[in-house]
């Protein structure tokens, strides 16, 4: 009797059955609660009132999800149920909220099965009339997602969204790959809405629709996408508050501004497995700061692998998002721990396509015994065990009781600095040998990098204000950049430019007593000069003390300054110096009226 | 080219195995690996159920009801 037939049943019922063991688990608390808060908001009120009246930082249609999620909890239970709603063990929300991922997953594994039984030709896409014999691929690409470390902790254990996005983008492809492009914007525009890491795949698959379908095609595409976004925040659009929803798709630039948010990637190796405690802002090749520097390295590689989609084909699709995927977690500071899951799905495709371009028409009959595909699925296995780690270990540092006890040990650098340099040098491995162009790759990364510090090179002065402040606190108002500090409070917005007693300066820094402003200048610095005075836009009482540090040693005190004094220039030596602090005190009697500015402030190598 | 010939026939025969004979009583482990998958299910929910929780609220600006 043949069972064959039933193999594909069982893969995906089992799969599910596996999810569905770790549903209970609690999960990532604090994901829980925010779904909670921002799913309740909307069941209580609206979408638009739950947008402005909690920190919902995803795209706006993602609430309309987690309102379906609690509309569906009150057809069982009352949401207001204080302790039991907003229980950690809540046990009908965690499945009603794990569910959507879960069965992303399974979808994603559908995909799978569908693109590997189609017949392949790598340089024209995908024809979808012919079907490819072998089921053979089917089992092993469906299992390796669906049996995934990865994919069954996202989802079913910390209760991330992560599969959602990844599986309604993979919905996009399909509608491409059977030339449908309206509908392949438009979906594409669902994902992006509802995954807003979506969004940096945009370039090469709208490159990938014009390759498929041509440029008629692209038009369609865009459309579809536009029509979409529009009628995903109908609610928005018609109460009059689009802006909310464009807020929603850049809040979250700079909204955690450290090294690494628990990624193992190059800024954790550098950070020395502490990444979420050393800013950003911090000068690696000369005053280009880190963040910067991870965003040349994630534009070079982006610009390498539309290089590299120009090849045209379905496998140089995948391999570009893969890529793009991995830039993204390994080279930009503030990457999240799970931004690197799409490439486990991604890479599954470019696998197939891969090792079948690899191959001769004869060896593709029983691929699985050539060493190209036996090498290329040991390393994925590889890879997805380490990142597994990097996954386990974020949650554990979180809440240890929920993850893996046997696995807690590994929370600690000596661990995580290894598993990141493993992590980190497969990935580059990766691009150095799939990709064409790497001197002309290297050539751009080495171009930026000496441009951005042609005045260190020449000895020039630079303004200080051309460098990000590591930490910066004052007690009134926000740091202000070349304007005053009443500049940006638009009620109160007296002068745009700074200047004191009306002498005016195009450049400087705008603050409030109390304040500590820090930047790491790394010892590439021998002076430092600044024109300093009370602003002109401030009240007659004001009354502040500057005070310049040089790693925490006193280097100069201002006198007492007050609202119609000149303002004075110093210049002070910070030779060997790594962080500079910029103080302003209010001089003992409150800080009313204290508007200080650092006026011209320049560095000199 | 015999030879060849024959190796192929050989491979190809692998490919179409059927899952019977890939694992020996497909059937039996099959729904044993489910059976054991639905305890599993039951005692983790248990599991859960008898735990000690705690209330969660969202940091930050939220909502937390009417």
């Amino acid at each position: 009797m043949k069972y064959n037939k039933w193999i594909f049943p069982f893969l995906f019922l089992t799969g599910f059955l596996i999810r569905m063991v770790f549903v209970p688990n609690p999960g990532f608390e604090a994901d829980m609660s925010f779904w909670k808060s921002w799913g309740l908001a909307p069941y209580d009120h609206d979408i638009v009132w739950s947008m402005f009246n909690t920190n919902n930082n995803y795209p706006t249609p993602f609430a309309y999800l987690l309102w379906i999620v609690t509309g569906i909890y009150s057809l069982f239970t009352n949401p207001h149920n204080y302790n039991e709603f907003w229980s950690n063990t809540n046990l009908l929300f965690l499945t009603l909220m794990k569910l959507p991922a879960i069965l992303a997953d399974l979808g994603i594994a559908g995909i799978l099965l569908w693109f590997s039984r189609l017949s392949l030709d790598s340089r024209n896409g995908v024809n979808t009339s012919q079907k490819n014999p072998t089921t053979v691929w089917s089992i092993i690409l469906v299992s390796l997602y669906l049996f995934s470390p990865i994919s069954i902790f996202d989802s079913a254990v910390w209760g991330q969204v992560d599969s959602l996005g990844v599986f309604l983008f993979l919905c996009a492809v399909v509608m491409v790959l059977t030339k449908k492009p309206f509908l392949a914007g438009a979906i594409y525009m669902v994902a992006l809405m509802t995954k807003l890491q979506n969004m940096i795949y945009g370039p090469l698959f709208f490159l990938f629709i014009w390759q498929l379908v041509g440029f008629a095609g692209l038009v369609k595409a865009i459309a579809g996408s536009t029509l979409l976004f529009f009628l995903l925040n109908i609610e928005f659009l018609l109460s009059g508050n689009m802006a909310r929803v464009i807020t929603s798709l850049t809040v979250n630039y700079d909204y955690f501004p450290y090294l690494s948010l628990n990624s193992y990637n190059i800024w954790w190796i550098i950070a020395k497995g502490n990444g979420m405690g050393v800013s950003d802002k911090i000068l690696t090749v000369g005053i280009i700061n880190a963040k910067t520097m991870g965003l040349i390295l994630f534009a070079s590689t982006y610009l390498l692998t539309v290089v590299n989609q120009l090849k045209k084909g379905a496998s140089s699709f995948f391999l570009s998002l893969t890529l793009v995927v991995g830039a993204f977690f390994f080279f930009q500071t503030e990457s999240h721990d799970r931004y690197l899951f799409p490439a486990f799905v991604f890479g599954l495709f470019w696998i197939l396509l891969f090792v079948n371009e690899c191959l001769t028409i004869k060896d593709r009959k029983h691929f699985w015994t050539t060493a190209v595909f036996q090498n290329t699925v040991i390393g994925y296995i590889l890879l997805t065990l380490l990142y597994f780690l990097n996954l386990h270990t974020a949650f554990i540092a979180n809440y240890p009781k929920n993850g893996i006890q046997a696995l807690l040990f590994l929370n600690t650098p000596s661990w995580t600095i290894p598993i990141s340099v493993l992590l980190t040098l497969g990935y580059i491995g990766f691009l150095i040998t799939r990709c064409s162009y790497l001197i002309v790759y290297g050539g751009v990364i080495l171009l930026a990098i000496l441009g951005l510090n042609t005045s260190l090179f020449l000895k020039k002065p630079i303004f200080l204000t051309k460098l990000s402040p590591i930490h910066a606190e004052q007690q009134y108002g926000r740091l202000s950049i070349n304007m005053p500090v009443n500049a940006k409070a638009e009620e109160w917005k007296t002068w745009d430019r700074l200047s004191t007693q009306y002498f005016f300066y195009p450049t400087g820094l705008g603050t409030h007593a109390n304040s500590n402003i820090i930047y790491h200048i790394g010892k590439r610095f021998t002076k430092f000069a600044t024109d300093y005075g009370i602003d002109t836009e401030a009240g007659n009482q004001a009354s502040v003390v500057f005070e310049i540090y040089g790693d925490n040693k006193l280097l100069f005190q201002s006198p007492l300054m007050k609202r119609f004094d000149y303002p004075k220039h110093i210049e002070v030596d910070i030779t060997e110096v790594t962080y500079l602090r910029l103080v302003v005190n209010d001089s003992g009697n409150g800080n009313i009226d204290d508007h200080a500015d650092w006026l011209n402030p320049v560095l000199k190598p | 080219m015999r030879a060849h010939q024959k190796l192929a026939t050989v491979r190809s025969m692998k490919t179409n195995k059927n899952l019977d004979q890939l694992i020996p009583l497909f059937p039996l482990v099959s729904i044993g690996i489910i059976v054991i998958l639905c305890i599993a299910i039951v005692a983790s929910y248990t599991n859960t159920a008898n735990m000690q929780s705690t209330v969660i609220l969202p940091g930050g600006v939220t909502y937390t009801g009417k």
